[in-house]
């Protein structure tokens, strides 16, 4: 016999006396009752509960509630909640739908902006070239303990030390019109107790470093430099910087060596031009490998002193990047002055940047909470208005 | 004029029409009212209410029982009564008879054929089931007298209260194990044939 009766014993119970059970379930119910005592008893005892609410009078209304004109002229004027759902119903809608497509044009106008305005937040072009003098010349503070690399003299990162000699300067004709562009600049390192036999070797070296060169480039030593390109012009003049060296030759010729020249990217194209050369300047002439010492025709700076830092000299036929100059030697100081120039720039400060940002966040928030708010609301006056 | 035509004369405005339709179900929502708040005076207000309710949303009536139809106006109206009595609770003033006495039940409600002892134990008893109707969740008051005291089909009462037949049958069983519980204290007023245990 069970003993316990559970909720659903006594839905049937109720559903069996209030003959509201299925034929199947009616069958299985009576024949349960037949030997499940307790369940006889329960059903006894609701059966009576039941019986006793049914017999509680049926009564009668006290008086008549009969709707008279007064009551219907202001019931009449209570449908205003309902006419007011009716006209606050689309109302919503349309205030959210408008609160959604303005949403969508500040979205797209934001990053409309966002997309043109790292343009104007470009960094100067003469970071990376100038990034290369600054660790040029942190390269050649550093030029006892550091071993140079292979194909770098030629190359803007070349950063010879004084442990290694590096080859002069490439040939490049000073003066000479129509040097196309880009703009090439050598960058060279004189020891300034290079000799005439270390000269001697310059044209072999300059075979060298022309595939040095661009395994140099490729090698990925000098991250900070990634306007160069390795080239080989055979058409372009070169620029003799022979008369940089204290005693060298120069014998004008064709440029039909392969020299292992530079030529920059074109953020150098931007620089100004600090530095044009005179024909009184620097021979025109291919240094050769001669060993006669030739006096030097040019004015330009001659290393005279060991320095430390590395001269540069820029040619440009056609424009100049900004911050290169002709340097003298040891113009340490004024490299970082350099590095640190930055161009003009029209672009805004950061607070500025980070305020329209917030502006136009809070602009954005707006318009979804109340685009969410007034399709909600209008949701649930249709609602209140279909009942 | 069958209900169905009182029905659409009242959508259309005819206050006579409606005024019919009030006439043969106010009994019917003032017992209901009554039992599920307790006391004249609510019940009183909630039939009224309910009935001006009605007229005032009779165009959202799609058919179906206008007699579940209405029964669920006056049980929500019902619910409010309760949580307003609630928020504000208040002694009614029993009815006075002929010498001024207040009378424990009004005298409309006396049967004036039966015995007094047997009024007054009829009176005892439908008292304590209304005690112990008063005890249960408004809920599952509504349930029991939905379909005990007006007699409607589960599906009808499933209809009035807008819940679904599953629920009306468990809110059905669990009122009237309750008030079977409730009425094990009021053994001496049962009649013999129905006292419990």
């Amino acid at each position: 016999m069970k003993n316990q009766m559970t909720a659903r014993d006594y839905e049937l119970i109720s559903a069996y006396l209030d003959n509201q059970l299925g034929s199947k379930e009616r069958a299985q119910f009576e024949a349960r009752l037949k030997t499940d005592l307790m369940l006889q008893k329960e059903l006894h005892e609701i059966g009576n509960t039941r019986l006793m609410v049914r017999s509680l009078p049926k009564l009668r209304a006290p008086r008549n509630y009969y709707i008279t004109s007064k009551v219907t002229s202001g019931a009449r004027e209570t449908p205003l909640p309902i006419r007011r759902s009716l006209r606050l119903a689309p109302t919503m809608g349309i205030v959210s739908a408008l609160a959604t497509i303005l949403l969508v044009l500040v979205i797209f106008g934001d990053k409309l902006l966002s997309t043109t305005g790292p343009v104007a937040l470009a960094p100067a072009p003469i970071a990376p070239q100038e990034t290369a003098v600054i660790q040029e010349q942190a390269q050649s503070k550093e030029a006892p303990s550091e071993a140079p690399t292979e194909a770098a003299p030629v190359m803007l990162m070349g950063a010879p030390t004084m442990a290694s000699p590096t080859p002069p300067a490439e040939e490049l004709r000073i003066g000479e019109t129509g040097i196309p562009t880009p703009t090439t600049v050598y960058l060279n390192a004189f020891p300034p107790t290079s000799t005439p036999e270390d000269r001697e070797t310059l044209s072999d070296r300059q075979t060298e470093q022309a595939s040095g060169c661009e395994e140099y480039a490729g090698s990925g030593i000098n991250p900070t430099s990634p306007g160069l390109v390795c080239a080989t012009p055979t058409a372009t003049s070169p620029l003799f910087l022979e008369s940089l060296l204290p005693s060298s030759t120069t014998t004008p010729t064709v440029t039909a060596t392969p020299t292992a020249t530079v030529m920059l990217s074109p953020y150098l194209e931007n620089l100004p031009p600090t530095w044009t050369p005179t024909p009184s300047a620097t021979p025109t002439s291919t240094p050769t490998s001669t060993a006669t010492p030739s006096p030097s025709p040019t004015p330009s700076p001659t290393p005279t002193e060991t320095p430390p830092a590395v001269e540069v000299t820029q040619i440009t036929g056609e424009g100049a990047a900004a911050g290169i100059t002709a340097q003298s030697q040891d113009q340490g100081p004024a490299y970082p002055a350099q590095a640190g120039e930055q161009p003009t720039s029209t672009t805004p400060t950061g607070p500025d940047i980070s305020f329209m940002s917030y502006v136009i966040l809070a602009i954005e928030v707006s318009l979804a909470v109340i685009a969410v708010i007034a399709g909600i609301a209008a949701i649930i006056l249709r609602i209140q208005a279909g009942r | 004029m069958d209900e169905i035509a009182l029905i659409q004369a009242a959508r259309g405005g005819d206050l006579d029409s409606f005024n019919r339709l009030v006439l043969a179900y106010q009994d019917m929502v003032y017992s209901h009212a009554y039992r599920m708040v307790g006391e004249e005076e609510s019940a009183d207000d909630a039939t009224q209410t309910a009935f001006i309710s009605a007229y005032n949303h009779i165009n959202s009536f799609r058919g179906g029982s206008f007699k579940a139809w209405l029964l669920r106006i006056v049980t929500n109206a019902c619910y409010d009564e309760l949580r307003r009595r609630k928020r504000r609770p208040t002694v009614p003033l029993e009815p006075a008879d002929e010498a001024g006495e207040e009378v424990e039940s009004a005298r409309w409600m006396v049967d004036p054929t039966e015995q007094p002892e047997d009024q007054v134990e009829r009176q005892e008893l439908q008292n304590a089931i209304q005690h112990c109707l008063d005890n249960l969740p408004e809920e599952f008051r509504a349930a029991v007298v939905m379909v005990d005291v007006q007699g409607l089909d589960y599906f009808e009462a499933s209809q009035a209260s807008g819940k679904p037949i599953g629920t009306i049958k468990s809110r059905l069983a669990r009122a009237r194990l309750r008030l079977r519980d409730c009425l094990n204290g009021f053994s001496e007023l049962l009649p013999s044939g129905f006292r419990l245990k």
